[in-house]
């Protein structure tokens, strides 16, 4: 039996098919106008730099009385976590009773290249961690850190145990060196310092390219071909355009912080080893002995499950969770399983332990 | 009706239908092998001369619509219908053959070893933007005029001059090594009747080095060429590598007995097998050092680049991106010490304010030393840990988003 059973006024019924639905579709996403994105209500409560603190409205009269602090990427904007009212975490998280916090990074300029690590972990972050302090009357918060923001939460940790109650990570490498992540290999052969000094700040769009360099075919063909047939259902149409948004609403990553991040962590593992340095302190990881929730995706493909699992072996609590989450790195934030199971969990976890 | 009779009956059934079916093909097969101008070519080439007229007009007219969101999703149907074409050419082809009793899994595999062999001899029909390496060699006076008119864009008083430095460059690869000599006089004209013309002539010396920038800029422009040629190679091998996988599955799809019944369904096949492909060609040692040299290559000629323009800054008294840059770094470090000395202040006034707030000492008697060590050390330890302490929040007030 030969495998292709398809005509030829079959095939190009199809093709007319395809082609009508995209021109009608077009419209549909003139109309739409406005893409609009996190929409749970929060307020700014401190400012440094570019960087704002926001405080998100709780939506329980009596919310956990510690409150956590979500520290994301540097890596794309973190409305991820609040893209649209049914797809959002924090959302999700406030029905659950938590009290939450975002650090939103702001959009690097060229005269932020000279930022480090330093000055984003022991710098903004501790600010942050500070001022939640005071405005609670709290010696230590809750922090929930994610994919990269979860590796800054764990070397701010380390540094500075005394202000953490419970720390949650969230899809975050920690071994560099596993062999079945793409970035993890690419990584090793890029002389980041000449890129450093070519860009000065390293653009959202290589960034980008990097990402869709990962999955060429789904990312850049397959996806735009099955938007052809969501067009006609405004809500599925707003959801992608939401997600076309964020994915490509990439901030520049400061020159410096990026050269540390490329090297120290991807090209030398030096945090699973123990041989981090910032702000003249090494990062122990031995030094995290509060509870740890370590949640994973396991479809992942930017950050491997293996990379994330490392942490259990390397963390000095012996109070430590993991949870394993079906789905890739972002269907954990925005998959309809996870709106019904991810924030119980963790809201569950956190309860237990303040 | 018997088993028997039955069974004959089912298979001649599949039989007429099969038959039925590549007679529809047939009419449009036109000469069998040929991958070339089937009605599927005209067709799509004529969409796609149309869709380039009128996306732009057409996006102009709808404010609200990303023009990026256009061109992806017309890149997405253009993707779409050439598989959709390149399939029903292959059909084509295969039907006669077919309809004459051959193997189709035979036919199909030579139909594929011979796209295998038009990737690897013509990857510029398969992939418009790959240029073999030995083109690269070929086409160096060409090459340099495309660098020359990219720079050039910015400094249009140059572009004469570089045109005319890229035939001497040429002549120069060729081992002619006056025309090093011819080039470098070029771009020395055109520097003494533009900007030297305003400028005092420069030494000998400045010459050379400005000549040095714009060579490296060129051999590492050069550097990227080849790089990306080798890069290229790199992703057309998982292409190779995808018809493969296409072709083992729609065997394995053959003997289960479930055929592909729709464009969009092989299509989505297809995408599967190159993805696959493509990441076993990409996590290999050899991608990650191909890909490594592709983008290291680019940077070094970024900042090459920027040698050259920072030439031509200098001369029209614009400051520089290096010189940005160091401004930049000198802001940093002072805004750096400014936090920590504003922490080390906080900490000091929280502690003299701790001070005052404490309650008084006895009048009578005063402290041992033993006690007054220990009061110098808390003051010490209070003002460690201040200084670990954070800008006093500026608060910002409350602004509601979302």
């Amino acid at each position: 039996m030969f495998p292709i059973q398809i005509t030829p006024d079959q095939a190009m019924r199809e093709a007319v098919d395809f082609h009508r639905k995209l021109v009608r579709g077009l419209d549909s996403i003139v109309d739409i106008r406005e893409i609009d994105v996190a929409p749970t209500p929060k307020e700014a409560v401190y400012r440094e730099d570019d960087v704002v603190l926001y405080h998100y409205l709780p939506r329980r009269k009596r919310p956990c009385k510690v409150p956590i602090l979500i520290v994301y990427a540097l890596v794309n904007r973190p409305y991820m976590v609040d893209i649209q009212e049914d797809r959002s975490m924090v959302r999700n998280l406030l029905d659950q009773g938590m009290d939450l916090y975002l650090i939103d990074w702001g959009y690097p300029d060229r005269a932020e290249r000279w930022l480090t690590l330093d000055d984003y972990i022991n710098g903004y972050i501790h600010s942050c961690v500070e001022v939640i302090k005071r405005r609670h009357g709290l010696d230590r918060i809750n922090l929930l850190g994610i994919c990269q923001g979860g590796t800054f939460s764990l070397c701010y940790t380390a540094l500075h145990p005394e202000n953490i109650q419970n720390l949650i990570t969230m899809v975050t490498p920690v071994d560099f060196h596993v062999k079945d992540g793409l970035l993890n290999i690419w990584s090793q052969h890029l002389d980041v310092d000449t890129m450093v000094e070519a860009f000065g700040n390293v653009p959202g769009e290589f960034m980008n390219w990097g990402f869709l360099m990962l999955k060429p075919w789904q990312l850049m063909v397959q996806k735009y071909v099955g938007f052809v047939s969501v067009l006609d259902d405004e809500e599925n149409l707003r959801s992608f355009l939401r997600m076309e948004k964020w994915i490509f609403d990439s901030p520049d990553q400061a020159g410096e912080a990026f050269r540390e991040f490329i090297k120290e962590f991807y090209q030398n593992n030096k945090l699973i080893r123990g041989e981090v340095e910032l702000g003249g302190r090494r990062v122990d990881l031995g030094n995290i002995t509060m509870p740890v929730l370590n949640i994973f995706a396991n479809e992942d493909h930017l950050v491997p499950p293996s990379s994330s699992k490392a942490l259990e072996k390397v963390v000095g609590t012996q109070d430590f969770t993991t949870l394993s989450f079906p789905g890739g790195h972002i269907g954990i934030y925005v998959s309809s399983r996870s709106q019904r199971e991810l924030a119980p969990t963790i809201a569950r976890w956190v309860k237990e332990r303040v | 009706m018997n088993w028997n009779e039955q069974m004959q009956q089912a298979t001649k059934a599949w039989t007429e239908l099969q038959r039925t079916w590549w007679e529809r093909w047939m009419p449009a097969a036109g000469k069998t092998g040929s991958t070339g101008d089937g009605p599927w070519s005209q067709w799509l080439e004529g969409w796609r001369r149309q869709m380039a007229r009128s996306l732009e007009a057409w996006a102009r007219g709808r404010p609200g619509l990303p023009p990026q969101v256009v061109r992806s999703l017309f890149a997405g149907e253009e993707v779409f219908f050439r598989f959709v074409a390149f399939v029903s050419q292959m059909l084509q082809s295969l039907a006669p053959q077919i309809e004459a009793g051959e193997d189709w899994v035979d036919l199909l595999r030579r139909y594929v070893d011979q796209i295998k062999k038009d990737l690897e001899e013509n990857p510029l029909r398969w992939f418009p933007t790959a240029q073999g390496t030995a083109a690269v060699a070929e086409e160096l006076p060409e090459l340099w005029r495309l660098w020359a008119s990219e720079t050039q864009k910015m400094m249009a008083p140059w572009m004469e001059s570089t045109r005319e430095a890229g035939g001497h460059l040429g002549e120069a690869m060729a081992g002619d090594r006056r025309a090093v000599l011819k080039m470098m006089n070029v771009f020395w004209d055109t520097y003494e009747s533009t900007l030297g013309r305003f400028l005092a002539a420069p030494a000998i010396g400045y010459t050379r080095e400005f000549q040095e920038k714009v060579t490296r800029a060129y051999e590492t422009w050069m550097d990227v060429q080849k790089a990306q040629a080798e890069f290229q190679a790199e992703v057309t091998n998982a292409g190779v590598r995808a018809m493969e996988t296409l072709l083992r599955e729609l065997v394995e799809r053959a003997e289960k007995g479930k055929p592909i019944t729709s464009a969009r369904q092989l299509f989505d096949l297809w995408v599967s097998c190159a993805e696959k492909a493509y990441f076993e060609v990409a996590s290999t040692e050899s991608f990650a050092e191909i890909q490594g040299r592709f983008v290291n290559a680019a940077m070094h000629y970024r900042v090459h680049e920027r040698q050259v323009v920072e030439e031509f800054a200098r001369a029209l008294h614009l400051p520089t991106r290096t010189e940005l840059d160091d401004a930049y770094r000198h802001m940093h470090e002072l805004r750096r010490e400014v936090k920590a000395l504003r922490r080390e202040l906080d900490a000091l006034r929280e502690a003299q304010e701790a001070r005052e707030a404490a309650p008084k000492k006895p009048a009578a008697g005063g402290r041992s030393r033993r006690g007054r060590a220990k009061a110098a050390g808390a003051a010490k330890t209070t003002s460690n840990e201040a200084q670990t302490e954070p800008t006093a929040p500026a608060d910002a007030g409350p602004e509601q988003e979302g």
